[in-house]
């Protein structure tokens, strides 16, 4: 995990302007989903410029502390539309409407086939499905914090979508796209860390980043991997274009971007 | 906080190890002067389990500058190292439960390794501290409670002390270490069947230094090094 993913499809940004290439493209990311983390994104707006060839946790001079906080709000919001797309059920937190947070997710299942049945590794006992309930709860949250830490600035969710092909389909492909949600969080953040001016912007997004840092790791027992990335001693930053290379496959439109 | 032993009643011997407890006179002392010979003196009291040498706390507050946050992050690493190096050979965990431990106890070996580096010259080891964690190796639930807190108390004290560090390059680096002891917490929370589940809460919790310091101390854990 400490090196940038391979890609498992090119393709000329150019070329998905079009609806029908945008098609074919999601139809290629259906199949490829397979591989989660490997896909690229569909890049689109004025702000997103060339796939960067950065290494691993190198800094980013260019994007300011709110840049980096909309990068985690766009984070957020996909995790959050994840996790509410494969449970739409019970309350959600105070303040948070299903409109509000997944807009586009109306054909969204809102169960996951088998999940209810999963069992947690022995000796833990705790209910599955209650812990991924607790996970939507928690990136809804982060996403009502960033918002308001953002206010005006806040990138608007109706300018995303957001399509995770297979995941939904089954107990298993849920797991695993979780696991590979949550790591990417992490590795996002980490690579941040150094890049926020802020103190209390710095801070504020431990707060966040280490509770991804446990659900990671707890996905990861449920996908019996040891706690972290191939049992690592350190987490790996990554860059923003890395971490657009793992996850953003999982983005069908977006504003501009600054980042990268 | 169920499997951390109660100190006993202040300056009793405690029952199990005839080991007197340390004094909250101290606590406070900690917090408020960080003065490493007043510290040192301390240390040596009557009781004959201080520094068998004329030893120097390893830490002092305030934390000033990155190479006391080092220290600071060092301490903790060596205390969670030597408590699973002491689970790892104690027979009583089995199953995943061993696995996680023996992995954690790498984990927390390297980030030893990695700080130590980082501080050169300046840097202290095993020989500078000394553990005895009590009973929380009379059974795997204990070792699973204890283990929950010192990773949470872990992840409260790199939160609170990343902000106080200037170079922003050993930011990057804190959090590397950080997010690993957060993944220890929520692994040892599920076996450890706590209540909330893995991951209670949507936010961590971070802790200064000196919250850190007295709870540590207050574990009573901590027989040479502070």
């Amino acid at each position: 995990m400490r090196n940038a993913p391979p890609r498992l499809i090119h393709f000329d940004a150019k070329e998905l302007d079009s609806v029908s290439e945008r098609r074919r493209f999601l139809g290629n990311l259906a199949i490829a989903v397979g591989a989660i983390g490997l896909v690229p994104m569909i890049r689109r707006g004025a702000g997103i410029g060339e796939l960067l060839a950065q290494s691993g946790g190198e800094t980013e001079p260019g994007l300011s502390d709110t840049d980096i906080l909309n990068y985690a709000l766009t984070l957020e919001y996909l995790e959050a539309t994840f996790y509410l797309r494969a449970d739409s059920t019970g309350p959600l937190p105070t303040g948070a409407i299903v409109a509000a947070i997944d807009p586009d997710g109306m054909g969204a299942p809102g169960t996951v086939p088998g999940l209810s049945g999963r069992m947690a590794p022995a000796p833990a006992t705790f209910s599955v499905p209650t812990f991924v309930r607790a996970v939507r709860d928690h990136e809804i949250i982060h996403v009502l914090a960033l918002k308001s830490a953002l206010g005006a600035n806040a990138l608007p969710r109706d300018q995303f979508a957001f399509d995770f092909g297979t995941a939904f389909d089954s107990a298993a492909n849920f797991m695993a796209t979780a696991l590979v949600l949550e790591d990417t969080g992490v590795t996002a953040y980490l690579g941040q860390a150094g890049n926020l001016d802020s103190l209390a912007i710095l801070g504020t997004a431990g707060t966040i980043l280490g509770v991804e840092a446990e659900h990671a790791a707890t996905f990861r027992l449920l996908n019996n991997q040891p706690v972290s990335p191939n049992d690592a001693d350190f987490d790996s930053p990554k860059s923003s274009s890395e971490i657009v290379a793992a996850a953003g496959g999982f983005i069908t439109a977006a504003p501009a971007l600054p980042f990268p | 906080m169920t499997a951390i032993p109660e100190p006993p009643a202040s300056g009793q011997p405690d029952p199990a190890t005839g080991r007197r407890p340390l004094l909250a006179s101290r606590r406070s002392f900690l917090t408020l002067a960080g003065s490493a010979t007043a510290l040192a003196a301390l240390g040596c009291s009557d009781d004959g389990t201080g520094p068998s040498m004329p030893g120097e706390a390893v830490v002092s507050l305030p934390l000033r500058t990155d190479m006391d946050v080092l220290k600071y992050a060092l301490f903790l690493e060596l205390l969670e190292e030597d408590y699973y190096v002491k689970a790892v050979q104690s027979g009583v965990l089995s199953g995943a439960v061993l696995t996680l431990a023996t992995s954690v106890r790498d984990h927390e070996s390297a980030h030893v390794d990695a700080l130590q580096s980082a501080l050169g010259s300046a840097a202290f080891g095993s020989d500078d501290v000394a553990f005895d964690f009590g009973n929380a190796y009379a059974n795997q639930a204990n070792f699973l409670a204890t283990a929950t807190v010192l990773e949470q108390t872990g992840v409260g004290a790199y939160l609170g002390a990343i902000g106080l560090i200037q170079s922003k390059a050993l930011r990057t680096t804190a959090g590397s270490i950080f997010t690993i002891e957060a993944r220890h917490t929520a692994a040892f929370r599920a076996y450890a069947n706590a209540g909330g589940g893995p991951v209670p809460n949507a936010f961590e919790s971070p802790m200064t230094p000196e919250a850190t310091v007295n709870a540590v101390v207050a574990t009573g854990f901590v027989t040479r090094g502070l």
